[in-house]
């Protein structure tokens, strides 16, 4: 058995030193040897020459564009292994920044979330007294903070407060010779985004349900004043209430 | 590091792109459908690939064959259902490839056609066929395959003889029945 194994591995060029030189030997002696050799010579020829290549040039083109995906793949887990905790920082630092920078240039709040959050605020009872003074008193008390000048042709018949969004917010039912009004008081916000462009006097023009609005902002607070009257009456009141011509 | 992984890429795809017809056409005659072969070819290409940085730099063609040999016997060949040794005795009597004074093989095997040739080698039992494809077809050492099929060279030696054996016979058989060759000829 091992002696035609050794005639195949000389055919295959396996054979070193001396088992090659025994084998070499055998193979001039042997006949059979020989027959063996020529026989694994001819089949080798026989399948080298038959077996012609294959055509896979499509199945190459899927490798290369698999080799991209994966080398794509190993790019951004290179990229994200590396400089995890750097965009892990950059997150943190811009979430932040972000949030430093609404504190600071204060939130805004649409006519439409001013309207909306008008039904769910919780109503309060209008103040026992009508002096001026005391309604004075009662809205710093409401508004929980220093109160616009309220004038005296304007009087406090209820009003209601919440929390809209995080922010508080107050609504005062006033009324005067003309008919009511509603004024708005919005903390932390410091401006409405979709009032238009200002009047001579300062003040934003805007619509709420329809009904004509005024609003002005203060520090980080922001005011809105609406009622079924004209923009200019509406002014009127809006700049007795800010105090200021 | 981007462009060296990049360089890796380019000198992986170089090597692979000169060796693919090898890998395919063994993927194929190893696999006997091109469906897989297409299946095996590239998974082994994926596979070299990522492990690319522990190719010694030797020989890449018996490394990358030995992936594909490795992948086919650990995946595909269960699915196969082409003769297997458990019908052959492995162990058994290596025979010889030749008779003596048969006739040469040019004039046996040379009215043989391509398609005949690669139809008899896929009825060569699998790890026969494997030892035949490795050495005859892709010129791989005993050892190679050896490292490529996990046997010894031993064996190695002995399935190849056993595989060049069964082949020859079937394509002398085939020569004589389609008429290539007339059995007067064989027994002259």
């Amino acid at each position: 058995m091992s002696d035609y194994l050794d005639i195949h591995a000389l055919a295959d060029g396996q054979l070193d030193g001396e088992d090659r030189t025994a084998a070499e030997a055998r193979l001039r002696e042997c006949e059979r040897s020989q027959a063996e050799f020529r026989a694994v010579q001819g089949l080798r020829e026989t399948l080298q020459s038959k077996c012609a290549p294959i055509t896979c040039e499509d199945t190459w083109r899927r490798c290369q564009g698999r080799l991209k995906e994966i080398e794509r793949t190993r790019r951004v887990e290179s990229f994200v292994g590396r400089y995890a905790w750097g965009l892990c920082s950059v997150f943190v630092v811009t979430i932040m920044m972000a949030a430093s920078m609404n504190r600071m240039g204060g939130a805004s709040m649409s006519t439409g979330d001013v309207a909306r959050a008008s039904s769910t605020l919780i109503p309060f009872a209008a103040p026992r007294s009508q002096a001026p003074d005391d309604q004075r008193k009662w809205l710093e008390g409401v508004m929980n903070g220093p109160m616009p000048a309220q004038p005296e042709s304007v009087q406090v018949i209820g009003g209601a407060s919440g929390m809209i969004n995080g922010h508080k917010m107050v609504r005062v039912n006033l009324v005067d010779s003309i008919g009511t009004m509603a004024f708005f008081l919005m903390e932390d916000v410091q401006r409405i985004t979709d009032a238009e462009s200002t009047t001579k006097r300062g003040f934003s023009i805007c619509k709420l349900n329809g009904t004509n609005a005024v609003g002005w902002s203060e520090g980080n607070r922001s005011f809105l004043l609406i009622g079924e009257r004209p923009i200019d009456d509406l002014e009127i009141v809006a700049t007795a209430i800010r105090g200021r011509n | 590091m981007l462009f060296g992984k990049r360089t890796s890429k380019d000198a992986f795809e170089k090597q692979a792109e000169k060796v693919f017809p090898s890998v395919f056409g063994t993927a194929l005659r190893l696999t006997r459908s091109r469906e897989e072969a297409e299946d095996l070819a590239q998974e082994a290409i994926v596979r070299a690939y990522e492990a690319f940085d522990r190719f010694d730099g030797a020989n890449f063609k018996a490394w990358i064959l030995r992936i594909v040999t490795n992948l086919y016997i650990n995946r595909y060949r269960q699915r196969q259902r082409g003769p297997s040794l458990s019908s052959i005795d492995e162990e058994g009597m290596a025979e010889p490839v030749a008779d003596e004074g048969d006739v040469p093989d040019r004039l046996l095997f040379d009215g043989l056609l391509g398609g005949e040739v690669e139809e008899a080698l896929g009825k060569v039992p699998d790890d026969f066929r494997i030892a035949v494809v490795l050495s005859d077809l892709e010129g791989m050492s005993y050892q190679e395959i050896a490292d490529a099929t996990g046997v010894p060279i031993g064996t190695v030696r002995s399935r190849l003889a056993r595989g060049r054996a069964l082949l020859r016979r079937m394509l002398k058989e085939y020569a004589m029945r389609e008429g290539y060759v007339s059995a007067a000829e064989v027994d002259e």
